[in-house]
């Protein structure tokens, strides 16, 4: 499990579902959850937030041009990587952060991912999970 | 309409508490207390039927004054009619299941309600059989059927499932509710149980040392956990694989088996036999009907 | 040719003592067993004391307090024209308070073994305290009830010291089996001594026998017990 601290920045809302936007120090992500500000304490703007996602869900990403669709996109640097015969767990700093990424051999291989490379986390806006600050 | 107000010194493992218990609860609600063993849920129920005495505060039910401390009302468990399920059941030995029904019955009482609760609580063939020799989810039953033949308006359940297996657990509890509807009646239920308060409760009482942390739907209490996850589980522990990096839990909910990846640090404090809350996105899980169940399984 | 009229005397008092420590021990259990009185130590020690007691020192008192001469006496004397020494009736209050833990101790712990939950179900059927005596609770506690009963009527059979104090050994009146033995063999009768110690021992041993069979049965038809 991945976990980052922000703040809400912005709530936009249609029929039970809400766009979330949160500033993890100076980088937005957004996240899509079944819930309104009217049903849900937490979600508040200004409210502090817990951003939850799974390893297996952050897309890795190097020397990236183009347009895509995935909103999320953190600047990372890799820390450390074990591999696998079939999977790669690949460890990234994220600001003052850690983040962990589960990727395939193949896709680690092609990659070319090496200690101290930049490279690009991606997360789908739907799979990060929201929990109110405990 | 029930209002609780009432306050009681009790002698826990911790040294001394004071339960201090302030809630209403709506006609023909269905009413969950929920908490750590020691947090004084039994004590509240027992306070409410009149098994044990509060030390200060006030009991209305139906705007009919049950308690008043200060008024040194007290109404005496005979006078209450509550239907109370014991954790033990507390069925009498000396009698058969039909003679446990019978000794409930008022004076005068018409004998019809017997036959209907043993039908309805499918006893019929156990009716001459003593309680020694039923098993742990038979004798819910008579409990269950005994606490209803005074025709009581409100029902009272200690923990009545946590004795018997989950398949007896899920049929019991489906009992529990076609009771609960087809008598109207107002019921409290201790569980420890989230799934079993999320099917059966419109309300889950939280008690943490004696005073209510939460109160409000199960949605509501439960899902702050993770306040966005709309697709969770409450489950057990079954197995832990560990491939690399990687784990694989293996874990039971109801009666299904589901596999889940989890990291090494995720598992670290989690052991076979472990309840966890699984939770998703609900985005992801893919919706097929029954009936026409692809080929390929692999979601 | 033995004289049968010991025997015959000492299941006459084994009987009525039995019979009315059953009336007097079944509310005193219960009321030992479930009262929340803070000082209810003392009666409880009142009723072993009999267990710890020499028979010599209770006979001595009782012997004391009946006495034509002391308060007690007279009074018993005067207004119900009763006397308790050297009589029949004497012996029976002594045996009843002699024997008093014997039906006392098994039947209040039979209520202690019973969960409270099934009073507090009968209360909460509706039930007053009384009706779930007797339709609860004293059908669940059966063989305490026969443990008292039995234990009570043998140890009253076998009782010595107290009843030589207060009866002494009036043949008719107060001259049971354990006194008839103790006289013939004052008397160099051993033969006698002998048939009296016989019939006492295949008593208790009969008895004993039919209460540890009879509970084997009840244990077996009610596991719950």
């Amino acid at each position: 499990m991945n976990i980052l601290k922000g703040k809400i920045s912005e709530i936009k809302t249609e029929g039970s579902l809400s766009l979330v936007k949160i500033w993890v120090q100076n980088c937005p992500i957004t996240s899509i959850v079944i819930d309104t500000a009217e049903h849900s304490e937490y979600l508040k703007i200004d409210n502090p937030a817990t951003i939850i996602f799974k390893e297996t869900e952050v897309v890795l990403a190097k020397d990236f041009s183009g347009i895509i669709s995935l909103q999320n996109k953190l600047d990372c640097s890799v820390i450390s990587f074990e591999k696998g015969n079939l999977l790669c767990k690949i460890t990234l700093q994220f600001q003052n952060s850690k983040i962990t990424s589960v990727i395939t051999r193949n896709a680690f291989d092609q990659l070319n991912i090496q200690l101290n490379d930049p490279i690009i986390a991606m997360i789908k806006t739907n799979e990060i999970s929201l929990a109110a600050h405990d | 309409m029930i209002v609780i107000q009432i306050q009681k010194k009790l002698q826990s493992a911790t040294g001394e508490m004071l339960l201090n218990l302030d809630f209403e609860i709506r006609e023909n609600e269905f009413v969950t207390l929920y908490g750590a063993s020691g947090s004084g849920k039994t004590t509240t129920l027992r306070m409410i039927s009149g098994l044990t005495q509060a030390d200060k505060g006030i009991i209305t039910v139906n705007n009919e004054n049950w308690l008043d401390t200060n008024k040194k009302n007290q109404l005496p468990p005979q006078k209450r009619n509550i239907a109370y399920v014991f954790q033990d059941y507390a069925l009498f030995p000396n009698m058969s299941v039909r003679e446990n029904l019978n000794y409930a019955l008022e004076k005068g009482q018409d004998k019809s309600i017997v036959e209907e609760l043993l039908a309805l609580m499918e006893l019929q063939h156990l009716q001459h059989q003593k309680p020694a020799q039923l098993s742990g989810g038979q004798k819910q039953r008579v409990a269950l059927a005994r606490a209803l033949v005074r025709r009581p308006k409100i029902l009272l359940l200690d923990e009545p499932l946590s004795a018997v297996d989950q398949e007896m657990r899920i049929k019991l509890q489906d009992y529990i509710l076609q009771a609960h509807r087809k008598y109207q009646l107002t019921t409290i239920l201790v569980s420890h149980d989230i799934a079993e308060i999320y099917k059966m409760s419109d309300k889950v009482i939280v008690l943490e040392n004696g005073i209510i942390s939460k109160n409000g739907s199960p949605d509501e209490v439960f899902s702050s956990r993770l306040a966005s996850g709309k697709f969770q589980f409450v489950g057990e522990i079954l197995k832990i694989e560990k491939e690399n990096f990687i784990n694989i839990v293996v874990v039971l909910i109801g009666n299904n088996i589901v596999k889940i990846i989890a990291m090494d640090e995720e598992i670290q404090d989690l052991n076979i036999g472990n309840k966890v809350l699984i939770a998703s996105k609900a985005f992801n899980p893919i919706l097929t009907k029954i009936d026409s169940v692809p080929k390929s399984r692999d979601l | 040719m033995i004289d049968l009229q010991p025997i015959y005397l000492t299941l006459q008092l084994a009987f009525c003592t039995t019979l009315i420590l059953l009336c007097i021990g079944l509310p005193l259990a219960y009321w030992l067993a479930f009262s929340k009185w803070k000082l209810k130590a003392i009666p409880e020690a009142v009723v072993s004391l009999p267990l710890v007691l020499p028979p010599s020192v209770l006979g001595f008192y009782l012997l004391l307090a009946f006495s034509p001469e002391n308060t007690f006496g007279k009074f018993l004397d005067q207004y119900f024209d009763l006397r308790l020494v050297f009589t029949f009736s004497g012996l029976v209050v002594a045996s009843v308070l002699y024997s008093l833990p014997f039906m006392v101790h098994p039947i209040q712990n039979g209520f202690k073994l019973l969960s409270p939950s099934l009073m507090e179900a009968s209360f909460l059927l509706g039930k007053s305290k009384t009706e779930t005596l007797f339709k609860v609770l004293i059908p669940n506690i059966k063989k305490s009830i026969l443990t008292g009963i039995v234990l009570t009527f043998a140890h009253t059979i076998g009782e010595f010291g107290v009843v030589l104090m207060v009866g002494g050994s009036i043949p008719s009146e107060t001259k049971v089996v354990s006194i008839a033995i103790y006289d013939e063999v004052q008397a160099m009768n051993y033969h006698n001594a002998n048939v009296y110690a016989g019939i006492l021992f295949a008593f208790a041993f009969v008895v004993l026998l039919c209460v540890y069979t009879i509970n084997h049965r009840f244990s077996k038809t009610s596991p719950l017990q």
